[in-house]
């Protein structure tokens, strides 16, 4: 009775935040329910959850003016057999005759619009239009939109994909999808139809950021806690977007909650986090999301512990965390503005101390490493008329990155300190204009400028040296770029008829740096025509721009790595790619199959040249890189299961990718790292009941590419002192990425468990212990007979987890 | 200095306990090819080692890889020449080897020219000294002393050039095998090399060397990158330099000890070579690529083939007279 109780007064207060704080104006004559849903999504952020078939052929005629989304809704549904519960992000309809029939329906998100029609009684009349809310441009059925191999990805997609160490990551959840490879495995790395990893634009409520990576890759910087959704690109880029060869991924954080406080803590293996939002007042709302590691906790007394019977001192202390800041007002229905921060960092500090300042001998040693990014914005969003809102940003974007290493050792009255601090750092200021007109029902067009000031500082490093009281200091040459860029786009979305539709434009930008200005015209096109309502052939041409190159020395994320702009002698990298496909969505919604197959031709992309090491690093940084082409090929395939129990999907890929630079391999063309010609991933979700969802994801794909060098020579003797290995024997260069790696299969596995509080989440990475090879290496054997062995590097075996959300 | 052996601790080791190494054999074609080694000093006969590759595995190879059926000839400056010709400054040499079995590898390498320094100005600075009063000895000392010496460059603008800084001692009855004189004893060291006192001698780390902590001690070489076309002066400091002498009588010529400073010029393959060396021991880059974290670093080779390194170098020594010094401190 008591549970009843609490139910109903839960529903009522449920009911009346949403009645007081979710206002909505809607002005509709005849028009397909999805589609009025559509707007209504748009001003609340809700989903619209139902079975597909209870909104067959209805049309709504409606006017409302700010009035409650539960009285618009109470007045669309009245007379019909159709019930509606508005939960926290999503309204969800349901057919009274079908539950009281007891029969399980297929329930999907989304729209579905049909002609035949619905009257609701009509309320006051137009005076204000819709409020502005931006939603993903990806919110309709893959066959309904012209864009090739885009998929928006939502929260909720993100948890459901099971994680090394239980934590759930944007990035990793994207390694799911066809054509999309992780790095370095359990990292977070992503390579995007053969593509290196800095071609992917990561941003954050749509500024760009640069390293977004923590703990050299085993977490991405985007906190899955407080996403409310990603668009990702990966073929056709819509032509706002530019500035990356490979893909496009704008995650988009929630905004605040405007029924409550709510948020939700969490606590896993490696990492914990706490969230909430909620109102301030009557038009604004605010959210904070904190993620920190807390395996520090841990290292601290274990280390005190090692130490205390210790001469030797160990110090070791890693921690990174992220911040997540946003306050949105809403000036009124036609004006939004935000105000957002986000602060994200990694510190380790290690070393070790011997002996005390009393002692003969005393030595101490310390290194801190220090990176992150910071991103603060301010936007403003506003409808200018009946068609037309437009959107303005400011931003600021920051990633640094320090290394300072410091070694003092002291023997008897004779004392040494040796020191380095090295920089890395790029500083973007971003400023704006986005325009959305609705020119008809048939077109919308998009367009926008903006301009980004760079400063980038690739490396600064200032070394020091104190021998008693002599001090010799060094400073590599120091090479700061500033450098200008600026773009505009326009972009048109036209429906061509029932059957047709369009989406081309044009991103046009300008790089001004070293007293040069290098141009790039991108021109976008992507088709959807429709030879019946459930099937859609596409195809797509895109061309992409790329102004800045990560150069990096390992496979990891690490922040050694640097940000470099396109100057001196090298031209903007380029890409072309065009895409086709083919897509089936039936009736139902309940399934969707997809074909894409893509060409990507990649010009003018850079790589290290063979032995850049030898080139000191204060020679002119571009003379130790090669510019050169790349080709990638290949077709993904998916199969998708939307609704029910079990959803999830199956996908193939086919793929070749290729790189040829003048001065690597001879100027042969040679394999890219990533070309996988197999990819088979399957991901399952299971909700067993409301209470129990098993996660189920498995990839397998062929070998990554790998340079093995086997043979070696004679090291030659030539006068010096220095010993090499084994002092015999040196290797012989051989053709990049000549071998292949063995076939990579993996089995990860989650299982959410509810309860009223919250949720638990289990985890196995790797669950059938399939170690995988993840490199070769040239070794000694410990076992007879001994001798030199060509070894397999393998990783990561099964691996448990658990993490505990509370949510309020 | 070496935080990146705590990155591992932190990143790459847990991944590398929970990991594994397993023997196996590639299928992989492995075609032996010919390897050349050389090294050519101004003024001297030219000697070419030529051997061949083998699998990284094949034991056998390792202890013998002669090649018995090769050619080599020497051109200089386009010309065949025969093994008596001795490499002069400037010389363009090209050593071609042929093998019925491995085939053909070549190399050029051009000698370079002897550069000019300035008069070495030096100071040393007597910390410490101890002597025997005995009155049998009439020298009997033993003295520490730290030694600086500025060495000016002066660069050539047109070409690039490579230099390899060396120095060594000199001492009477050095060459004696026994250290000892007719009645007399005397003993010299340089002590220890200051390389951070010269930053120029670690032009060639990276940041992440830096990072790292790799030591650039032991490497004296270096590039006119930063001062072509112009003087650089070496700032070379040795601390606790030593010198010992005893004798029953006493003879001024025992003094007669010092530094011999050996300024080469050498080719650019000797610095390349040197210096993937250095990486290969100090570096990170091939730690990373080491473990299959990073590229795979092959050796650094000048022939066509990819085995072997054909380098030059002109040698000029100089002296740094210590025996005024060394009689006033002892």
């Amino acid at each position: 009775m008591t549970r009843i109780v609490f139910f109903i007064l839960y529903m009522t207060v449920c009911g009346v935040l949403t009645c007081v704080g979710q206002n909505v104006t809607v002005d509709v004559v005849e028009r397909p329910a999805a589609e009025v849903f559509r707007g209504l999504m748009e001003q609340t952020g809700k989903n619209f959850v139902y079975p597909s078939e209870i909104l067959e052929d209805m049309t709504v005629t409606l006017t409302a003016v700010d009035t409650p989304l539960g009285t618009v809704l109470e007045k669309m549904f009245r007379g019909s057999d159709i019930e509606y519960r508005i939960k926290k992000d999503k309204v969800v309809l349901k057919s009274k005759r079908k539950r009281r029939s007891q029969e399980s329906v297929a329930v999907t998100s989304g729209v579905v619009a049909s002609p035949v029609s619905m009257t609701a009684e009509a309320i006051p009349a137009v005076t204000q239009l819709d409020e502005v809310v931006v939603v993903s441009r990806l919110e309709a059925p893959e066959v309904e939109t012209a864009e090739i191999g885009a998929k928006k990805i939502t929260a909720e997609d993100v948890r459901n994909t099971p994680a090394l160490l239980g934590e759930n990551d944007v990035i990793k959840a994207l390694h799911t999808l066809p054509g999309v490879t992780e790095g370095t495995e359990g990292l977070a790395g992503m390579h995007v139809h053969g593509g290196e990893a800095d071609e992917n634009l990561y941003m954050l409520d749509n500024v760009p950021m640069y390293h977004v990576d923590h703990f050299a890759g085993l977490f991405s910087a985007f906190n899955p806690d407080i996403i409310r959704y990603i668009d990702f690109f990966k073929s056709s880029v819509p032509a706002k977007y530019d500035g990356r060869l490979s893909s496009v991924m704008d995650v988009r954080l929630m905004n605040g909650d405007r029924d409550g406080h709510h948020g939700s803590a969490r606590i896993g293996l490696t990492s914990a986090s706490f969230n909430i939002s909620g109102p301030i007042g009557n038009r604004t709302t605010y959210l904070v999301g904190l993620r920190r590691s807390w395996v520090d906790l841990i290292t601290i007394p274990i280390l005190a512990l090692a130490n205390a019977d210790s001469d030797e001192k160990t110090k070791f202390h890693y921690y990174f965390m992220d911040l997540n800041a946003k306050v949105t007002h809403r000036f009124s229905n036609r004006t939004n503005a935000f105000v957002s921060l986000y602060f994200g960092n990694d510190r380790l500090k290690a070393g070790t101390k011997d002996g005390t300042e009393d002692d003969y001998w005393y030595s101490d040693e310390e290194y801190i490493m220090h990176w992150g990014n910071l991103v603060a914005q301010g936007g403003l969003n506003h409808r200018l008329n009946d068609s037309m809102t437009a959107e303005l940003t400011a931003a600021y974007t920051r990633y640094f990155s320090t290394m300072k290493g410091d070694d003092y050792t002291r023997s008897y009255e004779v004392s040494t300190r040796e020191s380095v601090e090295t920089e890395n750092n790029i500083n973007d200021w971003i400023f704006r204009g986005d325009f959305d007109w609705r020119y008809s029902d048939d077109m919308r067009i998009r367009f926008g400028a903006g301009y980004t000031r760079h400063s980038f500082l690739p490396s600064r490093t200032t070394r020091k040296y104190t021998f008693d009281t002599t001090q010799s200091t060094s400073r590599d040459s120091t090479w700061a770029y500033g450098a200008d860029e600026v773009n505009a786009y326009i972009e048109d979305d036209w429906c061509i008829g029932s059957r047709l539709h369009v989406n081309g434009g044009v991103h046009l930008s300008m790089f001004h740096i070293d007293h040069k200005v290098a141009g790039g015209v991108s021109p976008r096109l992507s088709v959807n025509y429709r030879p019946s309502d459930r099937v859609a052939v596409k195809g797509a041409y895109t061309r992409t721009v790329q102004y800045v190159h990560q150069l990096r020395t390992s496979y990891l994320s690490l922040p050694t790595d640097q940000w470099v702009p396109v100057a001196g002698r090298f031209k903007p990298q380029t890409a072309d790619k065009v895409s086709l496909g083919v897509y089936w969505e039936p009736e139902s919604h309940a399934y969707s199959l997809s074909a894409e197959c893509y060409y990507k031709k990649m010009r003018h992309i850079l790589d290290y040249q063979e032995e850049y090491y030898l080139k000191p690093p204060m020679e002119i940084w571009d003379a130790r890189l090669t510019s050169g082409e790349g080709s990638a090929k290949g077709l993904d395939i998916k199969i998708e299961k939307m609704s029910g129990r079990i959803t999830g999907h199956i996908s193939y890929s086919l793929g070749w990718a290729d790189r040829r630079f003048a001065d690597k391999n001879g100027g042969k063309r040679f394999p890219a790292r990533f070309d996988n010609r197999h990819t088979v991933n399957v991901l399952l979700n299971w909700k067993i009941s409301d209470k129990v969802q098993l996660n189920a994801s498995w990839t397998g794909h062929s070998g990554n590419r790998f340079t093995l060098l086997t043979q070696v020579w004679d090291t030659p003797t030539l006068g010096m002192d220095h010993v090499y290995g084994s002092g015999y024997a040196t290797s012989l260069r051989a053709d990049i990425n000549n071998y292949q790696l063995p076939f990579y299969h993996r089995l990860d596995l989650s299982c959410m468990v509810r309860n009223k509080r919250g949720y638990w989440t289990f985890g196995i990475y790797n669950a059938y212990n399939h170690i995988n090879t993840v490199a070769v290496r040239l070794s000694y054997s410990d076992k007879s007979p001994y001798g030199p062995v060509f070894q397999k590097v393998k990783f990561l075996p099964l691996i448990p987890s658990i993490s505990y959300t509370w949510q309020f | 200095m070496a935080i990146l052996r705590y990155i591992p601790l932190a990143v790459i080791a847990p991944m590398l306990m929970t990991g594994c190494y397993e023997d196996f054999t590639p299928d992989v074609d492995t075609k032996p090819v010919l390897c050349l080694n050389s090294m050519i000093t101004a003024g001297e006969t030219i000697e070419v080692d030529v051997t061949r590759t083998w699998l990284y595995t094949d034991i056998d190879s390792w202890q013998n890889h002669d090649v018995d059926d090769a050619v080599v000839t020497v051109y200089v400056n386009g010309t065949a020449v025969d093994d008596e010709y001795r490499a002069q400054e400037g010389d363009r040499i090209r050593i071609v080897a042929e093998s019925g079995k491995y085939g053909m590898a070549e190399a050029e390498v051009t000698v370079p020219r002897r550069i000019e320094i300035k008069p070495i100005v030096w100071n040393a600075e007597l910390t410490e000294r101890w002597s025997n009063t005995r009155p049998e000895w009439e020298m009997n000392a033993d003295i520490r002393f730290n030694l600086s010496a500025d060495i000016t460059v002066c660069d050539r603008a047109e070409v690039a050039d490579y230099y390899h800084y060396a120095a060594a001692v000199y001492y009477p009855g050095m060459d004696d095998d026994s250290g000892m004189l007719m009645g007399s004893r005397v003993d010299m060291y340089t002590g220890q090399l200051n390389y951070r006192a010269e930053p120029i001698f670690s032009e060639h780390t990276e940041v992440i060397d830096a990072i790292n902590g790799s030591d650039p001690d032991g490497f004296t070489f270096f590039t006119d990158r930063q001062f072509s076309g112009s003087e650089y002066t070496l700032h070379i400091r040795y601390d606790n330099m030593g010198y010992n002498v005893r004798s029953m009588k006493y003879d001024e010529q025992l003094f007669d000890s010092g530094i011999h400073v050996v300024m080469s010029t050498v080719s650019g393959s000797f610095y390349d070579w040197e210096n993937f060396v250095w990486h290969v021991n100090n570096g990170a880059v091939t730690d990373i690529g080491s473990t299959g974290l990073g590229d795979a670093v092959w050796g650094y080779s000048n022939v066509s083939t990819g085995a072997g390194v054909v380098a030059a170098r002109t040698i000029s020594v100089y002296r740094i007279d210590l025996s005024e010094f060394l009689e006033k401190s002892i």
